[in-house]
């Protein structure tokens, strides 16, 4: 069943004294396909630990390979790309005895390798133990059949109790202010795309999964909604002790709502650490200037500036550091070499040479002047 | 008109534009450069991509044999004759009696090709005709809306309400149509009615589209608007479509000469095939069935090429392989995720 | 010389009388669709008000940038604004001649249809559809100069595409002009469909949300460029955007003005800073409390409000609210908002739909709504 990993001291900011509880680990992760001009990787060597109870977001463009890791946690990569390198769970040791409602079995192992999980084991693994929403899911409801339906579908597949289950539902329906008589008798097209987006959420946590991925949730909703999502999710993770990974393009929306960042350019972390940290004084000349080119509520409009050059062709990855051709502070050095994520504070690593001097010459702000509170 | 004195109603002053760009001679294409991109364009590369497809090329060829055996044929090959040879001559015997002889001892081979300008000009009027006419009123219909789709529409239901067969029939008595075009365009009635409802349904979803909105905008004209936007985008439907439908009106005709009901006054592989029924008794006379199976053979063979061609055909309207195969202009792909 | 000169042959000669007529004038434009198919037209009542009674006025070299939420109208009243959606009453009003008219009358027309038609274009969001496929880039841009400029002849075509290219930065414009839109980029694709619009040389262009297709980082580019163009065509724009960031960006840098819509209407208008940091509306609080701060800080602090909404899911467009539209989601809300429909009054800094904006109307003497919680705070109903 499950594999026992070797203790995980390579990470980067694993403490002898106070490790911090990693829920799940990933080790040079990469995925690669074929294409007609080449081969194309779209993952490349990443690695990273999410902590358990924490909200990550994972920040990247279009074609930043941000959408593949997130595949890549759950081995849900598609045809025809390749996933190779170690996903490695980490189940709550804390919690006694085997904590899951449904077919997976823990057993007493204290780690689960996902990617050597056979078939069975991974789809009891999967919304049990990590589960996923999808982007453009809400559209992929079945439309012939009533919302609780759906829960039933799935709770019938995993084996668990209907009616704990379902209990447990309007718990969740609660929060996050679905009214659960009127959407559970109706049918997907009888619903708006704010209410689906947050049914589908349910959904994901109905059997009490430990890890929850969202693949841009909340991106084709209006803003109230939006933001109103964004709130839910705080207090789904406070509530229902959760871990939340957010796959997001837009860096803006995640600043109130996640622990940790983590920026991907051209299919690898660039740059990982504390919110606070990284948006006040993002290390990586990436980071920075895509901080300096999106526009905010309160951003001094002459200031921004877009980053120059196009996002790199994954067949074509630029040599060295895959930022360097469109760096404000490359040198030579960055064309041949491609550096590692190093720490630059206590919580915060880069993957750059230059960091002082990114910070010096990369300038943004966050806030404009201060200005009457208008609240 | 002085340009001097123009408002400042969003016109673009001579400086500007003169200033921009003035001290670099930008290339100009000659007309020789620019003949050369079309012809790459319309000629060259839809060859090369087409080529490059087995079924293209295939029913290519089938295609190219039958019209060689309508024209240049026609010419080679002598009339058929009576008595050429001895009556009920098996095929592959003698060479220059390749598929033998029927009751009257005319050769067969001979009898096919000269009858192959019949079949041609009978699919060609066929296809024009419910190509055509389902063009006209299905894609008008579907781009216009309103009343016009309306009658139109109504018009369309109209014919494809009434019985296809049953109709022919009485129109091939009334008429009596003899030649092989009008034999064409009566047979296109029972399939343009609803060649023309599908087309309506593809130009309603294609409306809708950006790009025709912003033709829209741009004011061009609705012909332009079809002819240009919309056309490419429906091509290879209306080529398979269309092939399809002279598929069938060919089969319709050799049905029907076979039954007797088309008068006949050339040679034609229906003709051929009736013939070879009722004098030949070819059924039930084992020795006479090749008489029954080399039409047959030819109508099977002319109807495969084209439906294989015009499935093939479908590739060159694809504007990655356009891209790919062509001389002039770039390789480059986008990098796909946007 | 002629084929450099990108204005057209067609000059409005009366242009002069009508020198003080915005270029674009909407006048209480209502679109009203009608609801279910066949019979049910006829008996049933529902109707979906996509736009309500708007009035817009649009000067020369003027940007609007119109804001909200799915639903509320704001592509409906763009595309009614540069001709593409009849209005089902009211009037649009070029440079003082009204566009039906035109097209209807020819006629009694002052400015021919045609001439209309041509000044007023439109960028769409989605650049992959915006451009058809099968149509390399020189057969779509050589559309409206076979249109409208004919007397270029095909060499003299090809330069104006050339410079056009370059104008929208796209060199070289020989390579580029040679490609298939799926050989280019979004940004590309995108620029495309700008020159396009360009090449009619237009007074007036609407852009549907015309970068949100695009990467983050790319889109003040992008917004810089139609800025910049801007100044070198004297165009107008009409901005559809959802996002509140960006369009304060655009409105900012252009000297224009944000309009916030909501249900088939402007509840509220006037420039960036004012409609961003001094809201009159309280949906306009909605829309400033729904875009986060980038400050963390800020941003950790707020998302611990609750939203100034009482519910959060949009009402039903076939059934509106009576009287403000707004009203039952309102934290302010009284009864005198159920019972009357507000017009655009002359707010602080703004101008605002709604009466507390006035000094003297009975909103302030009307008793609170039963299920109101006061302001600043709300119950998250479920809406629908």
């Amino acid at each position: 069943m499950a594999i026992d990993q070797p203790g995980t001291t390579g990470t980067p900011d694993a403490d002898e004294d106070e490790p911090d509880d990693i829920v799940m680990s990933v080790r040079d992760a990469r995925v690669s396909f074929d294409m007609a001009r080449g081969q194309a990787w779209v993952l490349n060597d990443v690695d990273l630990d999410v902590r358990r109870n924490e909200i990550l977001a994972v920040v990247g463009e279009s074609g930043s390979g941000k959408s593949m890791f997130a595949s890549a946690l759950l081995d849900a990569v598609e045809d025809p790309g390749v996933l190779g390198g170690d996903v490695t769970y980490y189940p709550d040791e804390t919690a006694g005895e085997s904590q899951t409602i449904g077919s997976f079995d823990d057993g007493l192992d204290d780690s689960v390798d996902v990617l050597n999980l056979d078939p069975d084991e991974l789809q009891a693994f999967r919304w049990e133990k990590v589960s996923m929403v999808f982007q453009g899911a809400m559209n992929s409801f079945n439309p012939t059949m009533k919302i609780k339906d759906h829960f039933h579908e799935t709770i019938q597949a995993h084996n668990a109790v209907l009616e704990e289950r379902m209990d447990h539902v309007r718990t969740l329906f609660e929060a996050l202010y679905i009214d659960f008589d009127r959407v559970m008798t109706s049918y997907p097209h009888e619903l708006s795309g704010g209410i689906k987006q947050r049914t589908l959420i349910a959904l994901a946590l109905v059997l009490e999964p430990e890890v929850l991925v969202m693949d841009e949730p909340t991106a084709a909703l209006d803003l109230l909604m939006q933001r109103s999502i964004i709130s839910m999710l705080r207090n789904l993770r406070d509530e229902f002790d959760l871990t939340i990974v957010f796959i997001t393009h837009d860096l803006p929306l995640v600043g109130g709502l996640a622990d940790r960042i983590a920026v991907m350019y051209a299919f690898e972390f660039v740059e990982v650490g504390a919110t606070r940290d990284l948006m006040k004084n993002a290390a990586h000349p990436y980071t920075r200037s895509l901080l300096r080119s999106v526009p905010s509520i309160t951003s001094d409009v002459d200031e921004m500036e877009p980053i120059e050059g196009a996002r790199p062709d994954p067949v074509n990855i630029p040599t060295g550091c895959s930022f360097h051709p469109r760096c404000p502070v490359s040198d030579d050095r960055c064309e041949i070499e491609d550096p590692e994520l190093a720490a630059v504070e206590d919580d915060l690593q880069a993957a750059c040479f230059y960091t002082d001097q990114s910070r010096e010459k990369i300038d943004y702000t966050l806030e404009e002047e201060h200005t009457e509170d208008d609240r | 008109m002085h340009r001097d004195d123009l408002e400042t109603d969003g016109g673009v002053t001579q400086e500007s534009i003169f200033g921009t760009g003035e001290d670099e001679r930008r290339s100009r294409s000659s007309p020789k450069e620019r003949f050369g991109r079309g012809f790459d364009s319309y000629v060259r590369t839809p060859f090369r991509i087409a080529w490059n497809d087995w079924r293209t090329r295939i029913g290519g060829i089938g295609i190219v044999i039958y019209l060689l055996m309508g024209t240049v044929g026609v010419v080679l090959v002598p009339a058929p004759t009576l008595n050429e040879g001895p009556r009920y001559l098996q095929p592959f015997q003698d060479w220059t009696i390749p598929f033998g002889t029927d009751n009257l001892g005319r050769g067969i081979f001979k009898q096919l090709v000269h009858a192959t300008p019949a079949m041609l000009k009978m699919a060609l009027a066929g296809l024009v005709f419910a190509v055509g006419v389902a063009i006209l009123f299905g894609m008008i219909a579907g781009y216009k809306g309103g009343l016009i789709d309306t009658v139109l529409m109504t018009i369309t239901d109209i014919f494809f309400v009434l019985p296809g067969l049953p109709l022919i029939i009485v129109l091939s008595a009334i008429f009596t149509p003899r030649d092989p075009f009008i034999v064409g365009a009566i047979l296109s009635i029972s399939v343009w009615p609803r060649l023309a409802r599908e087309l309506r349904s593809q130009v309603l979803s294609l409306r809708t589209e950006d790009y025709v909105e912003a033709s829209r905008s741009m004011g061009l004209s609705t012909p332009t608007i079809i002819g240009q936007e919309l056309m490419p985008k429906l091509a290879p439907y209306i080529l398979i479509r269309g092939s399809g439908s002279a598929v069938r009106i060919i089969r319709d005709s050799v049905a029907l000469y076979f039954l007797g009901i088309l008068p006949f006054s050339t040679n034609n592989w229906g003709v051929m095939m009736q013939f070879a029924y009722s004098q030949g008794n070819a059924i039930s006379t084992p020795s006479h069935l090749y008489w029954l199976i080399v039409p047959l053979v030819a109508l099977a063979g002319m109807g495969f090429s084209l439906i294989l061609f015009s499935q093939g055909l479908d590739r060159v309207f694809n504007p990655r392989l356009r891209a790919r195969n062509t001389e002039h202009g770039s390789d480059e792909e986008g990098t796909g995720v946007m | 010389m002629s084929t450099d000169d990108a204005t057209d042959g067609e000059q409005h000669d009366d242009e002069t009388e009508h020198a003080d007529e915005p270029l674009l004038s909407l006048s209480d434009v209502e679109v009203h669709y009608d609801m279910g198919t066949g019979i049910e037209r006829y008996l049933s009542d529902k109707r979906v008000k996509a736009v309500d009674g708007v009035d817009l006025e649009l000067e020369e070299n003027d940007i609007v940038v119109l804001v909200g939420e799915s639903g509320c109208g704001k592509t409906t009243l763009g595309k009614s604004a540069v001709g593409l959606e009849r209005p089902t009453g009211g009037s649009v009003t070029y440079r003082g001649q009204d566009i039906w008219e035109a097209k209807d009358h020819p006629r009694g027309a002052d400015i021919e249809f045609r001439e209309i038609r041509r000044a007023m274009q439109i960028i769409h969001q989605d650049p992959a559809n915006a451009l058809n496929a099968s149509r390399r880039v020189r057969a779509i841009l050589a559309d409206p100069l076979k249109k409208y400029r004919t007397e270029l002849g095909p060499q003299e075509r090809e330069e104006t595409i050339y410079r056009y290219l370059e104008y929208v930065d796209m060199t070289p414009a020989e390579d580029y002009a040679d490609r298939y839109p799926h050989q280019l980029s979004g940004g590309e694709k995108q620029r495309v469909t700008l020159g396009r619009a360009l090449l009619m040389n237009p007074d007036i262009i609407l852009a549907d949300e015309a970068i949100s297709a695009l990467d983050v980082s790319l889109r003040v580019e992008m917004m810089d460029l139609i800025l910049d163009l801007q100044e070198t065509f004297d165009t107008s724009y009409v901005f559809i955007s959802h996002d509140l960031a960006n369009a304060r960006y655009l409105a900012k840098r252009a000297g224009g003005r944000i309009a916030i819509m909501y249900l088939g209407n402007i509840v509220e208008i006037g420039g960036p800073d004012e409609v961003i940091q001094n809201p009159s509306h309280p949906y306009t609080e909605v829309l400033r409390w729904s875009t986060p701060s980038m400050d963390p800080d800020v941003a950790m602090e707020r998302i611990k409000e609750k939203p100034p909404v009482r519910q959060i899911d949009v009402p039903d467009p076939q059934d509106p609210p009576s009287g403000c539209a707004f009203h039952p989601r309102c934290t302010k809300a009284r009864e005198a908002c159920a019972a009357e429909d507000p017009e655009l009054y002359d707010a602080e800094d703004t101008e605002a739909a709604c009466f507390r904006a006035l000094d003297n109307h009975e909103y302030w003497s009307s008793p609170e709504l039963e299920d109101a919680e006061g302001s600043g705070t709300a119950e998250l109903g479920v809406g629908d």
